[in-house]
């Protein structure tokens, strides 16, 4: 039995099930088509895509096998044929067989591929995204700026609160001759300054 | 040019590679000699299928044509008539729509089938380019 005539596989693909048949679908090989096919393909789930590619020989009774096999399969799961060749679909034509199948165009709507409309809006998107973080790191680093600012003022007014403090202890001291209040000796500020409002 | 080719279930991809080859030798197109290669493959599976398993091709050209005759012995082999054995005879080469034998009506110029219980004669005519008329060619 030269069954390698013919050769089904299928395999795995993004979640659909590519069917493959290939070599020589001839009245000899053409009853055995449905079976094989159908074994293969149950081991895989998905919608069924068939690749005709590799087929180098057909004759009527492959073709109405093929024909068959592709509404059977639409029936239960989407089928549609991928790819077929142009000697394979002379002789489908002569026979007036399409391999078309309502039921799979129904069922099996690819999603459509990502249009240039899609990437802008998903690039917008992005880039609005970014805008907020940012925005919200500026008034972070504005927050943290004026707080520094106002630190800064308060520490200057202190500085300067001291540094009056220290001269009116050295004219008092000179005043009197004596040893007076040293700067260094305890010099309290007068707590509760407020400090200029802004 | 002159082709003998004895076939049975095992050998019809090496008669189809065959005929193509003298098809093509013969002067014609690519699409032709495929259209041929599968007229003559479709006379050859019916002599296997019901003709008893093996059968004989004849090729020649002969004035612009190309001519393909195909004989078998027979589902008896060749044996001694039966009281059914025209019956059998003439259903092996019943047409039907979208069979092969239609296929081959379809695509040569010329089709004349002898049935018979002890073998039948199948003589399938194609025009080569270059030569006034044939419809064959799609």
């Amino acid at each position: 039995m030269t069954d390698d005539r013919l050769r089904v596989r299928t395999a795995s693909l993004n979640g659909t099930c590519g069917l493959r048949i290939a070599g020589e679908l001839d009245t000899m090989v053409a009853d055995s088509l449905a079976g094989r096919a159908r074994a293969a393909v149950d081991a895989v789930p998905g919608p069924v895509l068939v690749d005709l590619s590799g087929l180098k020989f057909i004759d009527a009774h492959g073709a109405r096998a093929l024909d068959e096999l592709i509404r059977t399969l639409a029936g239960t799961r989407a089928a549609v044929v991928s790819r077929c060749p142009l000697r394979v679909r002379r002789v489908l034509d002569r026979l007036g067989l399409t391999l078309d199948s309502a039921a799979a165009e129904k069922t099996f709507p690819r999603p459509a591929p990502p249009t240039v409309a899609d990437w802008v809006r998903r690039a917008r998107l992005d880039a609005a995204r970014s805008r907020l973080d940012a925005s919200g790191t500026l008034v972070r680093l504005i927050g943290t700026r004026l707080r520094v600012a106002s630190t800064v003022e308060r520490t200057g007014l202190l500085r300067e609160q001291a540094q009056q403090a220290l001269s009116s202890s050295r004219a008092a001291r000179q005043h009197r001759g004596g040893p007076g209040v040293r700067a260094d000796q305890g010099v309290t500020l007068r707590p509760g300054t407020p400090a200029p409002s802004r | 040019m002159a082709l003998e080719h004895w076939f049975d279930r095992e050998t019809l991809p090496g008669l189809r590679s065959a005929v193509r080859a003298e098809a093509v030798a013969a002067g014609m197109p690519g699409n032709q000699a495929d259209d041929v290669m599968l007229a003559v493959h479709e006379l050859a599976a019916n002599a296997v299928r019901h003709g008893g398993g093996a059968g004989r091709l004849r090729m020649a050209t002969a004035a612009g044509e190309l001519h393909c005759h195909v004989s078998d012995a027979g589902p008896s082999g060749g044996g001694a008539c039966s009281p059914g054995g025209n019956a059998v005879a003439l259903r092996q080469w019943l047409i039907q729509p979208g069979h092969g034998l239609w296929l081959v009506r379809d695509i040569a110029d010329r089709l004349t089938i002898a049935p018979g219980p002890a073998g039948s004669e199948v003589s399938a005519v194609f025009t080569l380019p270059g030569s006034p008329g044939g419809h064959g060619v799609r």
